[in-house]
């Protein structure tokens, strides 16, 4: 074992380990108080080490090293004590540590080479080599430094230190190897700040640009290291990628049309994992799903690729996946209804592009093809651009992106207009007010405004979430609202809130969205296409990761954002808009999502963003700005150059702190245009006048919101007068319907998803699962137990027990509300994901059949298990399948109740409220607690009926019938009855009518009073039943037979001339209700589900 | 003593016109099965026994029956015997005005009802007594245990089975001989034994079951023991001409109908 791990140590050895740090720290304490500037890099290095000692202990080192400096402590007995207890290389990485803290800036101070020099001696190393180094550092030598030391490294196992990485063909190095002729010991290698330094073993055959290193020398390796170790080369970038990734877990996902495979790290240690395609290892070839170690002389090899080792892998790790290596060909190929691009050829290619430097050519397509290059027939190779040229293949329009995939384009949009788009709010406030603007193909558009002032309620607009109150918006002069259906799905929309599943990982988020959008196309040409959206979007690295919810977000802000866009760019979108998606962004998070949106917009896509609060850059990289005041009122539209001199004239009217806002717009800061628009109004004292708005007291502007509104209208107007009137561009053709059908294969793929994905989702969210399938056991206890009813001196029997009657009411409710509790957050959650589904044309039926199919799994689990446990405690049997049933009922009721009433609400707290509301009536009126007879008689509305009449619309009465009625008349006892009593009566009917004689009655009337005994022995009623309930039955029955009416709690039915048993009769009404829930959501979700 | 003698015996005359017209009226509906061996002898009702009792001031009903319902195995035999033995305790309960006493009861009776398959028209009354008892009207319920002891009678006639019949027949008049003898018994006197002089009713009893086919009953050891029983009450009943018994011989049938309700318990 070349390494101790801190989980492995004794007490004894742990405290031992703890003292030795602490007396490392002490030495960094006393060594850097004695410094008259301590500088960042000092700190730097200092942090670094403190991580690294105190890794694994359960000690905060700020709280020691704060100790430490209060307090006052021998140094020389700490430098002896950790010359007594430090391992060789401890000492000397300590040396080197305090000589690179003290290189930094200029000069060596005389005092601190003395000090460390005195440490050295008093460690037992020889000075010279740190010497060299010290030389090193202050005259720039370019000769390699080596420090020699007296004894070969053989191990670290008592180092301190975790960071050392250990090349060698030992299973414990780190860096392993498969090679015989390598050492078990080649290598060690440390780094301090940006200094690497190796030291190689005793019996080491490792080169240092092609020289032979020494053992006993550890070697501070130059810049343009090359380390050859067997037939592994290692260069600097590489030594430091493995040293910075010693901890990390990773995925590298190499996945092409001819193969997928996954190399897996997990602390340097790497495994190969085969999913398909021919991959050898060392010149064999991989099985299937198997993992198999890789070591850093291993080469790995893709069928016709060429080789690779594992040392390529870490180098290339940031372009992996990403891959934007320029291919030299690629190919378009048709497969199952689907177009797609290739680098290698196939027998589904139909076109070859040649690539040339940053050339393209297409040449003809293979005959029985034809393909036309932006409408004209290619016949001959045509040169072709990326994100520019259409392709057009069997009336299918496709332009190449940047990451060589075929997007297809629906339409080609080369202008949309909004026009004069006013919209109110439901009180009569306005939220936009006469917005006009014109953007072109490839534009990016940057929404600039304070918050409030309407710039969400605008794009929702333009993304057709929301219909303006007035106004219309034109794609390429049709107007969007006269087949919005069909537009609003090229359309892509990123809210400022995520849309994102949070228990799907990134893959899945995207994989479900991609099958439900385009469920014709197969899930392999999916996967391809989402690897495309992963490395557009930066997110291959984060394919396999958990969402995360708000609490436990395993993604950044930025790679949340980057998933909303990627989801959006699954179905092509031409349009995108994006509601502040930059908002709360670290800077560099920032610059990923607008390049990912800049690079859209060079794609021919027209991207809208919104933006609050932009940096200079970040404005100027727009192509047009919108400035946007309150109350929804656009003060500008044009180019961000342009738009500082638009104000040029209010900026003339400024008075105080004038200069303070000139300075602003002399550096382009977009501040400036918000000082401008917000100028406040001054008295001539200078002092700000105030006044009310909306019973606030605020600072009056001096230019108002109508003010620009109406400034930017005259400049419109001016323009339009000035300007002649814009002929009709030949080019911009109507945009072409490319639609694809829907058959039943599309259908199915398409419910398939949404029930997995449901599944997934509720699967995944590991608490909640816990909860449901503990929830309905622990109340089975509670509940039997409770109603566990044995008579005096008597044993317990389920005849006799009088709770059976509560026992079912309360069964029911519980069902009803666990029901209710599993569904009536599910719409809310996902009410921003519906929305926007719902604009993607998704079928909302099967939304919600799926969410009802989904949860009705774990209701079954909770059935099965409350049922199970609940009749063995109360010795409940013969009405398994019909309490089952029922429950299950009440269980379905209780999920679309829930649903139904999660599709109305808007907000969790007004869903915990009215929890109640819908639990309540179900207990009062479920005929249980209160018998109906005594109910108030107010509530009879019909002065015949012996009970209120809205007792029949409550389920809960139907379901405490039902069973109650099957209890008694459907157990297995008197179902076996029944059945011979039918048996009999027929008997007794052909007897009448002299189909047999009398002694063949007898006989057979016989045989039937033995069947009777054997069920009364087999089944006994005393077992099967419960007396009470009988009785209840029994009398109900007396009743409904002497009045022929229907009656509460009787077992029969009556329907018309039609009679039939309650707990079938009860179940179809159950069972009706359950389809008047779901319709009424259905609609609600259909027709009337907006924001 | 003589005229309580010429009381009883017009009383009895009376209750076997009632009983002979009872069949001529029709009061059980024909079948439209003509050729059965089977020949209906019916019985004198409950009710009308028991006014005796009363008349004859011997009625203890409260003591006359027991807290216990009478209960059987589930056999076909055994449960229409088990009904006759209910729906005299039950007629005997409500003269003692005992709510629990009739409620357990009745709560059996549709029990057995419901095994016998009998319980469509049984449930009717059923309901139409348990508004009776919460309403303690003593009278109609009576009455209306009565009807429900013709309704069975009628049920099973007109399904025909003839021997359920007679078995139910049996277990009300082996409790209602077991019962008054009871009644006698506790109140002895020489001149009021005669209310046991149910020759009639016996001879019919024993005509009927010697009617029975059904095997599965017919070659039981309780129907055999009722068989042997009946007979030996028989010999009781008639050895003495003037129909008054010694209170031996009263003893004699309490222990003769006990063994009989044993036979079916077991």
């Amino acid at each position: 074992m070349m390494r101790r791990e801190i989980s492995s140590l004794s007490r004894s050895n742990l405290e031992k380990r703890k003292k030795t740090i602490d007396m490392v720290t002490r030495l960094y304490v006393h060594v850097i108080k004695l410094e008259r500037d301590i500088t960042n890099q000092e700190i730097s290095i200092l942090y670094t080490l403190l991580i690294d000692l105190f890794r694994g202990l359960r000690i905060s080192w700020e709280v020691y090293v704060r100790e430490i400096i209060e307090s006052e402590y021998d140094y020389d007995a700490v430098v002896d004590y950790l010359n007594k207890n430090l391992i060789q290389i401890d000492k000397i990485r300590i040396v080197l540590s305090l000589i690179i803290m003290a290189k930094t800036d200029t000069d060596f101070e005389i005092s601190e080479i003395n000090n460390i020099l005195d440490i050295c001696n008093r460690f037992h190393l020889k000075t010279d080599g740190f010497m060299n180094l010290v030389n090193f550092f202050e005259f720039k030598t370019k000769d390699p430094v080596a420090i020699p030391f007296e004894q070969p490294f053989i191990s670290i196992f008592n180092s301190l230190f975790s960071d050392y990485l250990i090349f060698g063909r030992d299973a414990e190095s780190d860096i392993r190897f498969r090679d015989p002729s390598v050492a078990n010991y080649e290598l060690l290698m440390l780094a301090i700040d940006f200094y690497q330094f190796v030291a190689p073993g005793l019996h080491a055959n490792v080169q240092l640009n092609g020289v032979k290193m020494e053992p006993g020398q550890l070697y501070l390796l130059p810049r343009d290291t090359k380390i050859h170790i067997g037939n592994a080369l290692f260069d600097r970038n590489t030594l430091w990628k493995l040293h910075d990734i010693r901890d990390r877990t990773d995925e590298v996902p190499f996945r092409k049309g001819d193969f997928d495979f996954n190399i897996c790290y997990e602390s340097n240690r790497y495994t190969i994992r085969v999913s398909s395609g021919s991959v050898y290892l060392n010149g064999k070839a991989l099985q299937m799903h198997r993992d198999y170690q890789i070591c850093f002389d291993d080469t790995i090899q893709i069928k016709g690729l060429s080789p690779f080792q594992l040392q390529d892998v870490i180098r290339e790790r940031t372009r992996i996946g990403v891959d934007n290596i320029v291919p030299n060909e690629l190919f378009i190929n048709y497969e199952n209804d689907y177009y797609y691009i290739s680098r290698t050829e196939s027998s589904h290619s139909l076109a070859y592009i040649e690539i040339e430097g940053n050339q393209f050519f297409l040449y003809p397509p293979k005959r029985g093809w034809e393909l036309f290059l932006n409408g004209r027939k290619v016949e001959e190779t045509v040169p072709l651009r990326i994100n520019t040229d259409i392709i057009t293949i069997n009336k299918h329009q496709f332009r190449i992106n940047t990451f060589y995939d075929l997007i297809e384009i629906p339409f080609e949009l080369e202008q949309l207009s909004v026009v004069d788009f006013k919209h109110y709010f439901s009180d009569g406030q306005i939220a936009l007010d006469s917005i006009s603007f014109e953007v072109r193909k490839g534009q990016l558009i940057g929404i600039v405004g304070q918050s409030g002032c309407g710039k969400s309620t605008l794009v929702k607009a333009i993304s057709a979430e929301i219909i303006p109150t007035y106004g219309e918006m034109r794609l390429d002069g049709k107007n969007l609202y006269e087949n919005i259906t069909f537009y609003t799905q090229h359309f892509g929309y990123v809210p400022q809130d995520d849309l994102l599943y949070p228990y799907l990982t990134v893959y899945e988020n995207l994989f479900y969205r991609g099958r439900l959008r385009m469920p014709h196309i197969s899930a392999a040409f999916l996967n391809v296409k989402i690897d495309n959206i992963l490395k557009q979007t930066n997110l291959v690295h984060r394919k396999n990761a958990l969402v995360g919810d708000s609490k436990k977000k395993n993604l950044s802000g930025g790679e949340r954002k980057r998933l909303n866009i990627a989801l959006e760019l699954l179905y092509e979108p031409t349009v995108i808009v994006c509601d502040e998606p930059i908002t709360g962004l670290s800077f560099s998070d920032t610059q990923q999502v607008l390049a990912i949106l800049q690079s859209l917009s060079q794609q021919g896509k027209i991207v809208i963003i919104t933006i609050h609060q932009p940096s200079a850059e970040i404005f100027q990289s727009f192509d047009k700005v919108l400035l946007m005041d309150m109350m929804g009122k656009e003060v500008y539209y044009g180019s961000p150059g342009d738009c500082f001199g638009y104000f040029d004239e209010e900026l003339g009217k400024l008075t105080i702190q004038k200069a303070a806002v000139e300075n602003k717009k002399q550096t382009l800061t977009p501040d400036y245009l918000y000082d401008i628009i917000t100028y406040p109004e001054y008295d001539e004292n200078g002092e700000l006048i105030y006044e009310h708005v909306n019973r606030t007291l605020v600072a009056r502007r001096k230019f108002s919101p109508d003010y620009w509104r109406d400034k930017y209208k005259r400049r419109m107007l001016f323009e339009i007068i000035q300007h002649e009137p814009k002929s009709k561009d030949k080019n911009i053709t109507s945009p072409k319907k490319v639609k694809y059908a829907m058959n039943w294969k599309s259908l199915y793929v398409q419910f398939l998803t949404f029930i997995k994905r449901n599944l997934m989702m509720k699967i995944r969210n590991r608490s909640n699962l816990l909860v449901t399938f503990l929830e309905a056991p622990l109340l089975a206890v509670i509940i039997s137990f409770i109603l566990r009813m044995t008579p005096e001196n008597n044993n317990y029997s389920y005849y006799k027990n009088i709770n059976i009657g509560i026992y079912i009411f309360v069964s029911i409710i519980v069902f009803i509300f666990l029901g209710l509790s599993n569904s009536i957050e599910e719409i809310l959650d996902e009410r921003k994901i519906v929305i926007r589904e719902k604009l993607m044309n998704l079928k909302m039926s099967y939304y919600l059949v799926s969410k009802l199919l989904s949860l009705t799994v774990f209701s079954a689990i909770q059935v099965t298990l409350y049922y199970v446990i609940s009749s063995l405690i109360l010795g409940i049997r013969g009405v398994a399948p019909v309490s089952l049933v029922y429950y299950f009922l009440a269980s379905l009721i209780g999920l679309s109740l829930g649903l139904m009433t999660s599709s109305f609400l808007k907000n969790n707290k007004a869903i915990i409220n009215i929890m109640p509301l819908i639990l309540i009536p179900q207990i009062i009126f479920g005929g249980a607690i209160i018998e109906y007879e005594k109910m108030n008689r107010r509530l009879i509305l019909i002065t015949k009926s012996p009970f209120p009449e809205v007792v029949q619309f409550i389920p809960t009465r139907w379901l405490f019938e039902g069973l109650t009625t099957a209890y008694a008349k459907d157990n297995i006892y008197q179902r076996k009855l029944h059945k011979i009593e039918k048996k009999r009566l027929t008997l007794e009917e052909r007897f009448r009518d002299n189909e047999i004689s009398y002694d063949e009655y007898v006989n057979r009337m016989d045989a039937m009073y033995r069947l009777k005994a054997l069920i009364a022995e087999r089944w006994p009623e005393k077992k099967y039943s419960n007396a009470e309930l009988n009785f209840s039955v029994n009398m109900m029955d007396g009743r409904y037979l002497s009045e022929r009416k229907n009656v509460f709690l009787s077992s029969f039915k009556t329907l018309g001339s039609y009679e039939t048993r309650s707990w079938n009769f009860n179940a179809l009404v159950l069972v009706i209700y359950i389809a008047l829930f779901y319709f009424v959501t259905l609609l609600k979700l259909k027709y009337h589900f907006t924001e | 003593m003589k005229k309580v003698s010429i009381a009883l015996t017009t009383l009895m005359i009376g209750l076997v016109m009632f009983g002979c017209k009872s069949r001529e009226t029709g009061k059980l509906p024909e079948t439209n099965q003509p050729p059965t061996p089977f020949i209906y002898a019916p019985l004198p009702p409950f009710h009308k026994v028991f006014a005796i009792l009363d008349y004859l001031r011997l009625g203890d009903f409260d003591q006359a029956v027991d807290d216990n319902v009478y209960e059987t195995k589930q056999e076909i035999g055994r449960s229409a015997f088990a009904l006759g033995v209910l729906t005299a305790d039950g007629i005997i309960s409500v003269r003692a005005h005992n709510k629990k006493k009739i409620d357990n009861i009745y709560k059996e009776v549709i029990r057995i009802s419901n095994f016998l398959g009998l319980d469509a028209s049984i449930l009717r009354l059923a309901n139409e007594m348990k508004d009776l008892i919460n309403s303690d009207n003593w009278d109609e319920l009576e009455k209306a245990l009565e009807n429900y002891k013709t309704e069975v009678e009628t049920s099973l006639y007109q399904s025909q089975q003839y021997d359920l019949f007679t078995m139910m027949m049996a277990g009300g008049w082996v409790e209602g001989i077991n019962r008054i003898s009871w009644f006698v018994d506790r109140n002895f006197q020489t001149g009021k034994t005669n209310i046991l002089e149910q020759k009639g009713t016996l001879n019919h009893l024993l005509t009927n079951l010697d009617h029975v086919v059904t095997p599965s009953f017919k070659d039981t050891g309780y129907f055999m023991t009722t068989r042997e029983k009946l007979l030996q009450a028989k010999q009781i009943i008639d050895k003495e001409q003037n129909g008054l018994y010694t209170r031996e011989q009263v003893k004699q049938l309490i222990i003769i109908t006990d063994e009989i309700k044993d036979a079916y318990a077991k």
